[in-house]
């Protein structure tokens, strides 16, 4: 347990020093900013770019659940492949590099290896992506003079959150089992495509699938219930993967 | 006590075996040379007994403690890689604290022995961060992150074979400092480095192992001292081979029509018997070059017949 506080010390002091934290919050807060400003001035912004053409042309009146369905769009795509960029070399970056085998030769599990860069960077997820659910609730609110319950804003953020944790656990699995951040990547990109896309689309699964989870808010702010089984089926998702990312590891060869 | 012991250590690729059935035995307290060419299997016997590369067949024990390759106690060895790569964003007195650390040595005794080992590998005082070192710094920082929990056994994979000669013979003398106070297996293909440093060496070849004793020991074993006789006149060359056939003990063996080669005795025997005899004789000589031979004569004779 000590060891794995110290590598989770370590891990946090990374973030903060290789500038990492600072990289996902502004990638993240721009969402933020960009979704409610783009909601509400697509029309202006197309008129001004397509001149005359375009004013024939009349968009239906955006509102406030526009502008969220914008922000997790823009997260569905550049966020998630944002994401797998930043920390695809987790571990396979530290076994390439070799920092892997001087830190695993001293008195570490590869549990705690593992646990302790898990946790700092979902961690550094969470921060970021709550600080960018903030900034695009206040500019909806200022755009569109109402931006959804707080409660009910909270629980979509929590369960497109957890989608997020998701994919943090294919990128950590990616990591441990390939030996170099570009393959890690092209593994975890394809498991995202998979789980994310393909997956929802396959009967009986779906509903278990991260991808279902990453729609929720939309459905929440529709004022639907919330589907359970895709919450049970990331978070079992991330537990595999974890499982998955220690035990190759432990079998590796560094 | 042996501080390490293999049996039957292998470790195959496909039909390739890079370490084959060895058997070490390495003394505690020794400083351990381990030879061999590149591709002899040096790199792969020492991760596996470090637990980076699981082992085909075979046991390991470290001061009498088996490994289990994915569950093995570091506690009591240090590693220092071919290539090492620390955490590029901290400086060395950052990383040698985070190593402490993780072994969990408390604050006091921690902080004393991070300027301890600086000093000692002269990086205390260093404020730059690591991403900025030389390759000498890395291999000096690498070496003192290896003896950050004060080991049993440190195991050093080729320390020296990038560095240039003033960073070699920093990073030897450090290791000659270590004498005593932990077993050092040190391998490398350097082998003055180890007539230097090490009072025990190993040379392999093909992953098998081929001399295994003190480097004392070995030399007496393999080493046969050899006169370079070359003569003022080719036309004593009769003479000088009718005179050799006298001694019984000698050998010689004729390089050029005026250049011989002797062996048979220990140098100082050949000396006091040969150039005597020579001026006895009246043979005029232009040279005589004595050669007692070095570690690495004896490591190119042993590895040809492997």
């Amino acid at each position: 347990m000590h060891s794995f506080l110290v590598f989770l010390q370590k891990e946090f002091a990374e973030q903060l020093r290789t500038k990492r934290l600072f990289i996902l919050i502004c990638f993240f807060a721009f969402f933020g900013f960009a979704a409610p400003v783009l909601t509400r001035y697509m029309q202006d912004i197309i008129n001004a770019t397509a001149g005359a053409a375009a004013m024939a042309f009349e968009m239906p009146p955006t509102t406030w659940v526009d502008s969220w369905a914008q922000f997790y769009s823009l997260f569905g795509q550049l966020g998630a492949l944002g994401v797998i960029m930043l920390f695809m070399g987790c571990i396979s970056g530290e076994k390439q590099s070799g920092s892997a085998a001087l830190t695993l030769t001293k008195n570490i599990s590869h549990t705690s290896f593992v646990m302790a860069k898990f946790i700092s960077m979902a961690v550094l997820l969470i921060i970021s992506f709550a600080l960018a659910v903030g900034i695009a609730y206040g500019y909806t609110y200022f755009l569109f003079g109402y931006a959804g319950s707080l409660a009910g804003v909270l629980l979509g953020a929590t369960t497109y959150g957890l989608s997020l944790i998701a994919l943090l656990g294919l990128i950590v699995l990616s990591s441990a089992l390939t030996k170099s951040s570009v393959a890690s990547a092209m593994m975890a990109f394809g498991a995202f495509i998979f789980f994310f896309v393909v997956a929802q689309n396959i009967p009986g699964i779906h509903a278990w699938m991260p991808g279902t989870l990453a729609g929720q808010p939309l459905v929440l702010l529709a004022g639907e219930e919330l589907q359970l089984t895709s919450v049970f089926g990331a978070l079992g998702l991330t537990v595999l993967c974890l499982i998955g990312a220690i035990h190759t590891l432990k079998k590796q060869e560094i | 006590m042996n501080a390490i012991e293999t049996r039957g250590l292998t470790k195959q690729f496909g039909a390739y075996k890079a370490v084959n059935e060895l058997n070490l035995s390495v003394p505690a307290g020794s400083i351990c040379g381990f030879l061999g060419r590149n591709g002899a299997g040096k790199t792969t016997t020492i991760k596996m007994l470090v637990g980076l590369a699981k082992p085909t067949s075979g046991s390991i024990s470290l001061m009498g403690t088996k490994r289990k390759f994915g569950y093995c106690d570091n506690s009591n060895i240090g590693y220092l890689p071919d290539v090492p790569n620390f955490y590029g964003y901290m400086t060395a007195a950052e990383y040698l604290d985070f190593c402490g650390r993780l072994y969990n040595t408390d604050n006091k005794k921690r902080r004393s022995r991070v300027d301890e080992l600086l000093k000692q590998v002269d990086l205390f005082g260093t404020k730059t961060r690591i991403a900025g070192f030389s390759r000498g710094m890395k291999q000096r920082l690498g070496i003192a992150q290896a003896l950050m929990n004060e080991p049993d056994v440190i195991f050093l994979d080729e320390p020296v074979s990038a560095l240039d000669p003033i960073g070699r013979h920093e990073l030897i003398n450090i290791v000659r400092s270590l004498r005593g106070s932990v077993t050092v297996f040190l391998s490398t293909h350097i082998l003055s480095d180890v007539e230097n440093v090490c009072d025990y060496a190993l040379i392999i070849e093909k992953g098998k192992l081929l001399v295994e004793d003190t480097v004392e020991n070995i030399k007496k074993q393999h080493a046969t001292d050899t006169a370079n006789i070359k003569l003022y006149s080719a036309a004593d060359s009769g003479k000088f081979t009718t005179l050799m056939q006298t001694q019984p003990k000698l050998t010689v063996e004729e390089l050029e029509p005026s250049e011989f080669l002797v062996r048979g005795m220990e140098l100082h025997e050949l000396n006091k018997q040969i150039l005597p005899a020579l001026a006895q004789a009246d043979i005029a000589i232009e040279s005589y070059h004595a050669h007692v031979p070095s570690l690495e004569d004896i490591f190119l004779e042993v590895t040809k017949h492997a």
